[in-house]
């Protein structure tokens, strides 16, 4: 059984019965880094190329039954929303909201890095180090 | 009408006879309105509400009021209402504003620190009370929890600083209030261990007008400070921790009238375990559990009961 990105970006990415990649984008897709609990975490949006790209990687994607060990101080993933969906990527699980109901599939493309790696480009790239420290990805 | 103040633990409970007038006042408040009934919920320390009886046992029917009941603290969910009258129940508001006045009738009758901390425990706004005021301070208090900074309060004193009398009124754990899709994403860890909802995600100093970006111990305690919050304990006060993460972020921990510490990471749930899954009471304290990179912890301070930060 595989995931097919149409299911996924369906609002947020236009075009999108081919699933190929460099899309335009409809609604702008934020990526947050759940890190922090004082202060807000460091968010941006992905440009047009960047969810497209974003939508290549969520293609084919492997279910799983198992959940990631709780996240408590630190390093908590990525979170990608969008209109009615959120997608949480941490130790290399997608867990995907929808509808009021969650999905988990194996990061088997690797977005947990490639977000970190966003990270790094948006001046996040001290908090990336750190939390490679923590178990997060290094990018 | 007979009030008794149901507050201790130990001692017996005070009692005091209202006037003709007040009792006559208190009436006018509650008369033909379903009351909490006077049995309280048990399990809970400190404060818990005012418990009102006829002097004998038809006082109360003529008065169109229950034959006892139950005014402010926590409720137990079973309302009385007097015989033969179809009645709406009190709302919080009312009770509350009913106990405050109640406490009025107090003064001469109970200890004015027991009154001070009654006071204390129903400044909190009921909108924003996820529990009921726990633990009662003074000389019944665990040492830890009253306990002061020493340094802290050699400088008060030297400064002649003259402190009234350290109530800890930690309230009970309630993360349900805290880990609904209401709350839960726009309240963090300072609106947790300060017992706010703001939905703003609050920040040290933000309230006061001393916004606080330095990530270090001295900075972010500075800032809550103008919020309210204090290294000495002074009046009615709940137990707060913090710990910064180096240079990057800062936590805040709330103990609870359970004895153990609760917190919110972030815009996460509300919980009481460290970051091994292990509860934060007894010999685990803020100071030694599991907090990831929050390495640096600052210390034990004191956030006054009814606190608002944003």
């Amino acid at each position: 059984m595989s995931y097919r990105c149409t299911a996924v970006l369906v609002t947020a990415v236009s075009l999108l019965d081919g699933c190929a990649p460099y899309r335009e984008v409809e609604s702008p897709m934020r990526v947050e880094l759940d890190v922090f609990s004082g202060r807000p975490n460091p968010s941006w949006e992905l440009s047009a190329e960047e969810a497209g790209e974003l939508a290549r990687r969520l293609e084919d994607l492997r279910p799983v039954d198992r959940a990631p060990a709780e996240p408590g101080l630190g390093y908590r993933g990525f979170v990608v929303s969008m209109p009615g969906r959120e997608i949480r990527v941490y130790q290399g699980v997608l867990t995907i909201t929808e509808d009021g109901s969650t999905r988990r599939y194996a990061d088997v493309n690797r977005i947990e890095g490639w977000l970190a790696g966003q990270a790094r480009r948006h001046g996040h790239g001290g908090l990336v180090a750190a939390i490679a420290g923590e178990g997060g990805p290094s990018g | 009408m007979i009030v008794t103040l149901d507050v201790f633990s130990g001692r017996p409970n005070p009692s005091w006879t209202l006037s003709e007038k007040e009792a006559r006042q208190l009436t006018d408040r509650v008369a033909s309105r379903a009351l909490p009934a006077a049995a309280g919920v048990e399990g809970i320390l400190g404060f818990r509400g005012f418990v009102v009886h006829g002097p004998g046992d038809d006082t109360a029917k003529k008065a169109a009021l229950p034959d006892s009941f139950r005014v402010g603290g926590l409720l137990s969910g079973e309302f009385v209402a007097p015989e033969g009258v179809a009645a709406s129940a009190l709302r919080v508001e009312e009770a509350d504003d009913a106990a405050k006045w109640l406490l009025t009738t107090a003064r001469g009758e109970v200890e004015d620190e027991v009154l001070r901390y009654v006071e204390g425990a129903l400044k909190e706004p009921a909108q924003q009370r996820e529990g009921p005021a726990g633990k009662k301070g003074g000389k019944g208090a665990e040492p830890a929890e009253d306990a002061q900074d020493e340094k802290a309060l050699a400088e008060a004193k030297k400064a002649g600083v003259v402190l009234a009398a350290c109530v800890i009124a930690n309230t009970a754990y309630n993360p349900g209030f805290w880990n609904v899709p209401a709350v839960q994403p726009h309240n963090n860890c300072y609106n947790y261990s300060m017992n706010y909802r703001s939905d703003t995600f609050a920040q040290p100093g933000r309230i006061s007008g001393h916004p606080n970006n330095v990530m270090q111990c001295a900075n972010v305690a500075t800032a809550a400070n103008w919020d309210g919050c204090k290294a000495l304990c002074s009046g009615s006060n709940k137990n707060v921790a913090l710990v910064i993460w180096p240079g990057v972020d800062y936590h805040w921990y709330r103990k609870h009238s359970n004895g153990f510490w609760g917190h919110k990471p972030g815009s996460t749930a509300a919980r009481n375990t460290d970051n091994s899954g292990k509860v934060i009471g007894g010999v685990l304290t803020p100071a030694n559990c599991n907090r990831g990179p929050y390495t640096i912890f600052c210390g034990y301070r004191f956030s006054p009961t009814g606190m608002k930060v944003k």
